[in-house]
C-alpha cells in the first residue's frame, strides 16, 4: 500500500491504460487518494480534450495539384493486359456472348486443324501437283514470251533454253528499269537538297 | 462510381499494389484518404496554413514518385507521417523567424539551432487570460501544442491526435523508445502547465 502520492511517471502509467507489474498497486492507492483520484480524471480529461482535437483540411483537395507532378509508370505487362481487356465488351451479356462466340471459333479452328492433319498427305500430293502445274504454265508463258521479243532469232536458240533465256530477258529488263529510277530517285532528291 | 466506391474500401497495401500498376485512381485514392491526416500533422506543426499545404504537397509528391520503395511490412500511414513530419521539422529548422517563445528543439545543440526550431505564437497582445476568455479549450490546447519543441510536439500529436503505439512512433521518428516515453511524458506535462496558467 503505498503512502504517498502517484509520481508524475505513474500518472503517465496510469494514462497510458498499463497492466504491467506494480499497476494495481498504484489503482490501490487511487482507491484510498481522492487526491491523486482527481488528479487522474483531471489528466484524463485532458487527453481526451487533445484527442479530439479535429482533423483540419486542406484549403482545396490536392489530388489535381499533386498528380500534375507526380509520374505514373505503367509496366509493360499491365498495358498488354488492359489492351487485351480493352477488346472485351463492357455489357455481361455481351462478354457472355463473346465468351461463346470465341469459344465455338476455337473449337471449330481445333476441328477444322484435327481434319487437315489426318488428311495431310492428300493436301501435300496435291499441293506438289499444283506446284509443278504452276511452274510448267510460267515456263510457257516467258517461252511465249521471249519467243514473240526475238521473232526470227528464237529459232537459233537451242530446243528447251528458249524460257531460260526468256527469263534472263525479263531479269535483265528489271535490272534496268530499277537501276533508272534509283538513280532519277537520287538526282532528284540532291536537287530538292541544293535547291 | 462503383469503381471508385470499390478504391475506397480497399485497404492501402492493394491501394499501393494498384499505384505501382500504374493506376492513376489508386494515387488519388491515397492522396484522399492520407490529405486531411497529413495537413493536419502538417499544420500543427509549422502552423502556417499555406505553408502546410505546400509541404503537403510536397510530402505527396515525394512519397507517390517513390512508391516502388514502400515495403509492405511496415504500415502505409507511417511512411507518409513520417515523411510529412520529417519536411515539417525540416521547415522548422529553416524557419528564420523573431519568435515568443524560448523553447526549441529537444535535441537542438547550439542556439542557432534553437532558435530556428522555436515556433511562432499567435499572440495579437492579448494576455493569456484574455486568450482563455476568448477561445474554446480545443483552441487553447492547439496553441499549447504549439508552444512544445518541435520534437514534443510530434510526438504527442503522434501519441494523442493519430492515436500511434509507442513503438510506432519510435519507428517513425527513428528514436530510441525511451526517449519517445520521455518526450510524451515531457509534452503532457509541458501542456498541462500551459493549460493550467490559462485556466
Amino acid at each position: 500500500m503505498l503512502t504517498r502520492h502517484l509520481l508524475p511517471d505513474e500518472f503517465d502509467l496510469l494514462l497510458d491504460g498499463e497492466s504491467g507489474f506494480g499497476v494495481q498497486q498504484l489503482q490501490g492507492h487511487l482507491r484510498d487518494c481522492p487526491q491523486c483520484r482527481e488528479e487522474l480524471a483531471m489528466m484524463r480529461r485532458f487527453v481526451l480534450a487533445i484527442e479530439e482535437l479535429p482533423e483540419l483540411a486542406p484549403s482545396r483537395p490536392m489530388a489535381d495539384l499533386v498528380m500534375a507532378r507526380v509520374n505514373v509508370f505503367v509496366p509493360w505487362h499491365v498495358a498488354a493486359r488492359d489492351w487485351a481487356l480493352s477488346w472485351l465488351p463492357e455489357r455481361p451479356a455481351l462478354r457472355i456472348a463473346a465468351g461463346v462466340a470465341a469459344t465455338g471459333v476455337a473449337g471449330a479452328s481445333t476441328v477444322a486443324l484435327g481434319w487437315g492433319w489426318t488428311h495431310r498427305e492428300r493436301f501435300l500430293a496435291q499441293g506438289w501437283l499444283a506446284q509443278d502445274q504452276l511452274r510448267a504454265a510460267a515456263l510457257d508463258a516467258i517461252g511465249t514470251g521471249a519467243q514473240a521479243v526475238l521473232g526470227p532469232l528464237a529459232t537459233q536458240v537451242p530446243g528447251g533454253t528458249l524460257p531460260l533465256a526468256g527469263a534472263a530477258l525479263l531479269g535483265l529488263g528489271l535490272a534496268i528499269g530499277t537501276s533508272v529510277a534509283g538513280l532519277r530517285a537520287v538526282a532528284a532528291r540532291t536537287r530538292a537538297i541544293g535547291g | 462510381m462503383s469503381r471508385l466506391l470499390d478504391l475506397a474500401n480497399l485497404p492501402d497495401a492493394d491501394l499501393v499494389a494498384r499505384a505501382l500498376d500504374g493506376r492513376e485512381e489508386a494515387y488519388r485514392e491515397l492522396i484522399r484518404r492520407y490529405e486531411r491526416p497529413v495537413f493536419s500533422l502538417i499544420y500543427r506543426m509549422v502552423r502556417d496554413r499555406e505553408q502546410a499545404e505546400d509541404l503537403a504537397q510536397e510530402t505527396f509528391i515525394k512519397v507517390l514518385n517513390n512508391i516502388e520503395k514502400y515495403s509492405p511490412e511496415f504500415k502505409f500511414s507511417s511512411w507518409i507521417l513520417k515523411i510529412a513530419n520529417n519536411l515539417a521539422i525540416d521547415a522548422l529548422r529553416r524557419r528564420r523567424l523573431d519568435t515568443i517563445s524560448i523553447d526549441g528543439a529537444a535535441n537542438a545543440a547550439t542556439a542557432a539551432e534553437v532558435e530556428a526550431t522555436s515556433i511562432e505564437l499567435a499572440g495579437g497582445g492579448e494576455s493569456a487570460l484574455d486568450e482563455l476568455a476568448n477561445r474554446e479549450l480545443g483552441s487553447a490546447i492547439e496553441q499549447a501544442i504549439a508552444a512544445l519543441r518541435p520534437m514534443y510536439r510530434s510526438c504527442i500529436l503522434m501519441r494523442h491526435v493519430d492515436g500511434r503505439s509507442y513503438e510506432e512512433i519510435a519507428q517513425l521518428l527513428d528514436l530510441p523508445l525511451g526517449t519517445v516515453k520521455t518526450y510524451i511524458h515531457r509534452a503532457r506535462h509541458e501542456l498541462r502547465e500551459k493549460l493550467e496558467r490559462l485556466r
